[in-house]
């Protein structure tokens, strides 16, 4: 994903892409090669990807729009921010996957 | 995981994964991860200084906030080492061809071989840059080449796999 380091914290910062550099990104032939992957190994009906580290849902984003289930988990709220922009059916959150278990309340399932 | 294990420590990558593991039990995980091959890391390390005039860039393989960088057989020992195997896995690298038949250990050798096969200017590259070369060299080098040529030299290449916990073998009793 696209990101930078905080010289004072030494974090990773997300960089917030426009909309033409976010798809051009999401051609990316790796990203293609990974949804490949999910598509052969994941039922639409019956499983839930769950992207982790998610970003601005730059590789599963396209699922999404093709029917596949998917919850982004990111810990840059800018990220999130912008996955919600480009996808507005995401189910997408600020997290940690160390720290969630690994079930959506109800109300926030948009499935 | 899709570009995430590199941005952390060896010891984190496989903390993550073993705590994955224990979190989902049965599952598979998609992982990418940006793949050093065919150059050695400490030529990729001095060309992406030297391409930056002493910094790390800020994409590409030698990104500035990669802290794992190593080949189709790294990523592949780092999986083991979380206790996963490999159940399928991609290279997109122009410089290989992998298949389900993967041989690990000649990562390499193979790579030299296609590009000499494909006769590009980017097997000039992968000449010079196979070996150490001060930033002069490389000046010189980036010369013969476009922008856009010379971004390749860059570019994160990844490794793209499916893998899965490995069976856990029950332990005969005596």
């Amino acid at each position: 994903m696209p990101v930078n380091r905080n010289e004072t914290t030494g974090e990773s910062v997300y960089i917030s892409p426009s909309r033409e550099e976010h798809e051009e990104r999401v051609q990316k032939p790796f990203y293609e090669t990974a949804r490949e992957l999910i598509r052969r190994n994941v039922s639409k009906e019956s499983s839930i990807i769950i992207d982790v580290g998610c970003s601005d849902l730059v590789a599963t984003g396209p699922l999404i729009e093709e029917g596949f289930k998917v919850v982004g988990l990111d810990l840059d709220e800018t990220a999130v921010d912008k996955a919600k922009e480009f996808y507005p059916n995401a189910n997408v959150f600020v997290a940690d996957i160390r720290a969630i278990p690994l079930s959506i309340p109800e109300e926030h399932q948009k499935f | 995981m899709l570009d995430i294990l590199e941005h952390l420590s060896w010891e984190d990558a496989v903390a993550t994964l073993k705590q994955t593991k224990e979190m989902l039990g049965n599952h598979k995980i998609v992982v990418t991860m940006p793949n050093v091959t065919p150059y050695s890391p400490y030529t990729l390390i001095e060309a992406g200084t030297a391409l930056t005039k002493g910094q790390r860039p800020e994409k590409g393989l030698l990104d500035k906030t990669h802290q794992i960088l190593t080949d189709l057989a790294g990523h592949k020992r780092l999986f083991e080492e979380a206790g996963y195997e490999v159940e399928e896995m991609y290279s997109t690298s122009p410089f290989e061809d992998v298949t389900g038949d993967w041989e690990w250990k000649e990562t390499r050798k193979t790579s030299g071989e296609l590009l000499e096969e494909r006769g590009s200017k980017l097997y000039k590259a992968y000449k010079i840059l196979g070996r150490k070369v001060g930033p002069k060299v490389l000046a010189t080098f980036k010369k013969g080449l476009s922008e856009q040529e010379a971004e390749a030299l860059i570019t994160s290449y990844q490794g793209v796999y499916l893998i899965k916990p490995k069976e856990t073998q029950t332990a005969e009793s005596s």
